[in-house]
């Protein structure tokens, strides 16, 4: 668990509040997005949690412990942390690179060596191919991958992520964010993502904070988010198509009645978010769509006025 | 004439190989007191601003000195022979190794340095683990051209005792004798390229994996 507690950061003394009187609680477990215009704090607040920033005001709570009474050295250790340009070290190989932090607390080279082809599977890179790979010889995901293996690597509870997707381009992303939110099912890590992405935080936010000049505005599950913008900022901050993008939080499955629609309907996978239901009907110009799952047997059908009812 | 100069090479091998050798020893044993010198010097000022400034500015200052200046330097304050040579040629090859290595530890890749204190690591471990291994091309480059500088500083050693090859052109200079200036000036000139051709091929292998797509 994370707890911070009325934390300002000041960078000049008397000089304006970048993070001003902020609390926030990420739960163990959980995943909360910070994100904001450019300037807002959100990353400032995430570096003063691994104290790569330290506040001017306030406390920090990581685990029950006092970020600032530990030595920031040691308490990094036990930080997972992944920033958007990764910082592969250029001059280790894959298997060097994941095992940075394993090597700084002394594990065992079997145990480390064990850890590494566990990781490369989680992330799902082929770890015969990849181990003895220099970083230049990677495309930008495969990279990505491996900034978050290595972050996991000595499985902190705590994982820090800056912007880890913003380098590559849109359509790995998804997938990668896709994956990296099942990654993070099975692992159970508390984590502090910061992103200008809303679709991002979305998709791999538990909680959204969303921040103005060092303050949280609103801080509320994506659905609440969107669909109860606590002020006028946030409204026009998450967007006119909130609504539209709100239907990214839910499933076909969702939605779904088992009556069994005419036949010749077009159909939609029961796994599909309904806002790629609702621009397949749009497509078809249709107001039902057959639903079917992955063998293709009709499951039932989905309505327009079911998704607009969600 | 090159051949004149050849066959005196043949007629005169013991005071060739002499010459030659007293160069090289005069030349490495320079090289070596300078990274002995700059290297360290360069990771000792890279965490402190203040120093480093004051170290580079030195630095630079020393470069635009010229070589015989140096050297004739050497002679009122260390008298002449070997030695004077080879601290001024040490001088001479102090500023490409300090400034190669300063501006390569300084120019790492700053996400890598970024990603090292973000997990963990020291400022000391952060220096050993990342720093120097990364500036490590930086640094083998500055050797190469201190070492090609020295061989051709080195030919000015005899203005103040010091031998080496650059005898026999001060030796045909003073006699008007081209053939014998040749002896000191082609194996001089075949050293350095040697030295500059062997030492980039050494280059690229050593490092070749950081730079393959």
């Amino acid at each position: 668990m994370i707890n911070m507690e009325h934390v300002t950061k000041r960078f000049v003394a008397d000089g304006p509040a970048s993070v001003d009187d902020l609390s926030l609680v990420v739960p163990e477990g959980t995943t909360t997005a910070l994100i904001g215009p450019s300037g807002c704090g959100k990353t400032t607040t995430m570096r003063m949690i691994n104290r790569l920033i330290d506040p001017s005001e306030g406390k920090i709570i990581v685990n029950g412990e006092d970020v600032t009474k530990v030595d920031p050295v040691e308490l990094r250790r036990h930080i997972g942390y992944v920033i958007q340009q990764v910082g592969l070290f250029p001059h280790m190989t894959i298997a060097q690179n994941i095992a940075a932090v394993p090597k700084l607390l002394g594990w065992a080279e079997t145990r480390t060596k064990k850890r590494t082809e566990e990781l490369l599977d989680l992330v799902g890179l082929d770890a015969g191919e990849m181990l003895k790979r220099y970083p230049r010889q990677l495309s930008g995901g495969q990279r990505q991958r491996i900034g978050v293996a290595r972050a996991l690597a000595a499985d902190p509870p705590v994982l820090l992520m800056d912007e880890p997707f913003g380098a590559i381009d849109p359509i790995a992303r998804t997938r990668l964010q896709d994956e990296f939110r099942q990654i993070l099912q099975r692992v159970r890590k508390t984590v502090v993502l910061v992103t200008h992405d809303l679709d991002e935080a979305i998709r791999l936010g538990d909680r959204i904070a969303i921040m103005k000049s060092g303050k949280i505005v609103q801080y509320d599950t994506p659905d609440a988010v969107l669909s109860r913008p606590a002020d006028a900022f946030v409204e026009n901050f998450v967007g006119i198509d909130r609504a539209i993008k709100r239907l990214s939080l839910f499933t076909v499955s969702d939605a779904m009645n088992v009556a069994s629609p005419r036949s010749g309907t077009s159909t939609v996978a029961l796994t599909s978010n309904l806002r790629d239901a609702l621009a397949l009907m749009v497509a078809a110009n249709s107001d039902v769509l057959a639903v079917v799952d992955e063998s293709g047997a009709v499951k039932g059908e989905v309505t327009r006025d079911a998704i607009f009812a969600v | 004439m090159l051949m004149t100069a050849f066959n005196w090479i043949i007629d005169h091998q013991p005071e060739f190989y002499q010459a030659l050798g007293q160069h090289l020893i005069m030349s490495g044993v320079s090289l070596a007191f300078a990274l002995a010198i700059g290297l360290p010097l360069a990771i000792l000022i890279i965490n402190r601003g203040g120093l480093a400034f004051a170290v580079i500015n030195i630095i630079n200052a020393l470069r635009t000195i010229p070589s015989l200046a140096i050297l004739a330097i050497m002679m009122p304050l260390l008298g002449i022979g070997l030695w004077p040579s080879i601290v001024a040629l040490t001088i001479l090859a102090l500023p490409p190794i300090l400034l190669n290595a300063f501006i390569g530890l300084r120019d790492v890749d700053p996400d890598a340095v970024e990603a090292a204190i973000g997990m963990g690591m020291s400022r000391g471990q952060v220096l050993r683990k990342i720093r120097v291994p990364l500036a490590a091309p930086a640094m083998f480059a500055g050797a190469r051209t201190a070492a090609v500088q020295v061989l051709a500083g080195a030919t000015l050693a005899p203005f103040i005792g010091g031998g080496g090859l650059g005898d026999f052109i001060a030796v045909g200079i003073s006699m008007m004798d081209m053939s014998r200036l040749l002896v000191g000036a082609v194996p001089i000139a075949l050293l350095a390229l040697t030295t500059e051709f062997t030492l980039g091929l050494a280059e690229k292998f050593f490092f070749a994996e950081r730079s393959t797509a």
